[in-house]
């Protein structure tokens, strides 16, 4: 692709998809570790067998960690601005 | 035995699940306004631009296909089946894919086509061009009509929600984030999709192997269930599976039907595909964009037939179904395996990511169907034959507008999917239709460079027809064929039927000159454009030989492992 122009590359970096997948799995993580933590019904599941594991827990946590890596990728490897014309690249044919 | 209603499949969602649904769809919907942003012109809509990073679209390419299909179908047979149910992965998907990567993209990519039809186009001229165009539009619109009734029929018995409500509004939903974001944010939203997924299916798979004391209590478990335990517990020869009982052949039919046929068919040819990998930034990150997908495809199906074999053994009533080898009417068949064990075995809380990840599922397969189709649409339909020299901004409307219409026919296909029964058989059925002669066509005509215009539109008439033929034989009982196998050999016969006429059809007619096939065939493409498709983008390891090799490996161990 040619130039997109200044605004959309800063468009494009605020829109990084790492850290939106980070958002999610931020928020399922935790809304789901506290249910395991707070209800003493996260080892019964919800047609009332009893599986003897808090599933909650055991999953909410590593969510949440899936999280924390998912920034510090972002943040490790930020989002590059596309050079304005890849040399190996002929993309000026674009219609 | 009690008679089971529906309502034994209701799960007791609670306001934390609920929470958890709707934080869900807050977020795909913000990233369809993110994306709108980005929309510029009709390429950015159709293709982002081609500007994606090689991980993005490899995980779109396989999110795209992770819809209805394959997560109640392949449960389905994880639970019928058993272990067998891997041949549509390590046989099937993987070296298709690895061959899309490594053989085929360079040809995609460099001749800078934006569909699969325009590659028809350019190779075969108009008439295979739009058998291709037309065929493609019409199964896309009609499989996400299906994808949307099985979502609404899913929700409708989760959650009680009425059938037509649900239809509603996912196709609002898809419909919201494909016209404003287009291509970017299907794909960002296929991406999203495919983690929900594993959220949901990788606790799922570990609690259920908890449940049932491991890999070995469930093979002591199936053992014990069932008369046919070892061809369930064994990947190899599959007999179960494609219902041909000579071990030679069964093999021979997942090896060419299923992997050679049928799979190369559907993942190097599907428009809906291949268009994940045509929006990636480079002719690296579009060879690449399978192959990276291909290595969590690979794993992925362990967290697929396994919950469908667990399911069989957790929940009584499928135990019960399966029992009775799946006559007994009890209200549950190997299609609510994943929403019975979902019920057994996952709490308030898990339950709403577990239900957020179905609907992922089906959003995901529906956003693909309706991206591809708007795209064919516009280009390979409506810039080719109706209305040729617009502006841009011209076929960006088009654009938003067909993808408005097809969700509109999508609800209506959906209301009336209902009068079709099995839902997987239903699909099978259209893209063995389809896609096993196009694949034909296509293998023949980059390698072949005599193959003539003619012989590509005759080829695909009578190898589609050849499908028909071979499933309505098998339809009336001429063939007889349970399980799978009908299909493999429907895709079969298409595709040597498709082969042999196209060949003698090509011996009788005019080739193109080889001037219009640079680009498009193999003998005729300059080296240096395949060298340079050869150069990564730095370090050895993004290198498509090394990635596509390492993942053949894995598939290889995966199977020896499963024998």
């Amino acid at each position: 692709m040619t130039d997109q122009g200044a605004p959309a590359k800063l468009a494009s970096r605020l829109f990084d998809l790492r850290l939106i997948i980070a958002v999610l799995f931020f928020v399922f993580g935790l809304v789901v570790t506290i249910s395991g933590l707070v209800s003493k019904a996260s080892t019964v599941s919800a047609s009332g067998v009893n599986t003897g594991v808090n599933v909650n827990v055991w999953t909410g946590v590593p969510m949440l960690v899936i999280a924390v890596l998912f920034v510090i990728w972002a943040l490790v490897r930020p989002l590059e601005i596309p050079p304005a014309a890849p040399a190996e690249e002929t993309e000026t044919t674009s219609s | 035995m009690h008679v089971l209603a529906d309502a034994n499949l209701r799960l007791n969602a609670g306001p934390v699940d609920y929470a958890l649904i709707g934080i869900y769809f807050v977020l795909v919907l913000g990233i369809g306004a993110l994306a709108r942003r980005s929309v510029s012109s009709s390429l950015d809509f159709f293709l982002s631009g081609r500007s994606l990073p090689a991980w993005v679209t490899g995980l779109a390419f396989i999110s795209a296909n992770l819809g209805a299909v394959e997560i109640f179908g392949m449960t389905a047979n994880g639970a019928q089946y058993g272990v067998p149910t891997v041949h549509y992965y390590w046989i099937g998907a993987i070296p298709a894919m690895v061959f899309l990567g490594l053989v085929m993209m360079p040809f995609y990519y460099g001749s800078k086509v934006r569909s699969v039809p325009e590659f028809m186009l350019r190779r075969f001229g108009r008439f295979a061009h739009w058998v291709n165009a037309l065929s493609f539009a019409v199964a896309q619109v009609l499989i996400s009509g299906v994808n949307l009734y099985a979502l609404a029929t899913v929700v409708n018995l989760l959650l009680g929600w009425p059938l037509w409500l649900s239809v509603v509004i996912g196709a609002v939903i898809v419909l919201a984030y494909t016209t404003l974001g287009g291509m970017r944010a299907a794909v960002y939203n296929e991406v999203m999709q495919f983690f929900v997924i594993v959220a949901m299916l990788v606790p799922l798979t570990l609690v259920g192997l908890h449940e049932v004391g491991g890999w070995k209590g469930l093979e002591a478990k199936i053992t014990s269930a069932n008369a046919n335990a070892a061809q369930q517990l064994h990947s190899w020869p599959g007999t179960n599976l494609t219902g041909i009982h000579n071990s030679v052949l069964s093999v021979i039919g997942i090896i060419f039907g299923l992997g050679f046929v049928l799979s190369f068919g559907y993942w190097t040819t599907n428009f809906a595909e291949v268009q994940r990998a045509l929006s990636a930034k480079s002719m690296s990150a579009a060879r690449r964009t399978p192959l990276i997908g291909a290595y969590p495809k690979t794993f992925i199906v362990l967290a697929i037939f396994i919950p469908g074999m667990i399911a069989a053994v957790v929940s009584p009533q499928l135990a019960a179904y399966k029992a009775s080898g799946g006559t007994l009417n009890n209200g549950v068949t190997y299609n609510n395996a994943i929403e019975l064990l979902i019920g057994n075995l996952l709490p308030n809380g898990m339950l709403g990511v577990a239900i957020a990840g179905l609907v992922a599922a089906f959003m995901a397969g529906m956003a693909a169907n309706i991206s591809s189709f708007n795209t064919v649409f516009t280009y390979d339909i409506y810039q080719r034959y109706i209305k040729k020299d617009a502006s841009d901004e011209h076929y960006l409307r088009v654009g938003r507008i067909a993808t408005v219409v097809a969700c509109l026919i999508a609800i209506l296909t959906a209301l009336i999917a209902g009068n079709f029964g099995n839902i997987m058989d239903y699909l099978q059925t259209l893209f063995g239709f389809f896609n096993a002669p196009l694949f034909a066509t296509f293998i023949l005509g980059m390698f072949w460079k005599r193959m003539s215009p003619v012989a590509g539109g005759v080829g695909l008439i009578v190898g589609t027809v050849s499908a028909i033929v071979v499933d309505r034989l098998n339809a009336y009982h001429v063939l007889n064929l349970s399980g799978q196998g009908a299909s493999f050999v429907a895709a079969s016969a298409a595709f040597v039927m498709d082969i042999v006429v196209s060949v003698i059809v090509t011996l009788f007619t005019m080739p193109k000159p080889d001037s219009e096939l640079v680009g498009l065939v193999w003998s005729l493409t300059p080296r240096d454009a395949l060298k340079q498709a050869e150069a990564g983008e730095g370090g050895w390891y993004r290198k498509p030989a090394v990635l596509g090799g390492g993942v053949l490996v894995i598939a290889v161990v995966l199977n020896i492992v499963f024998w």
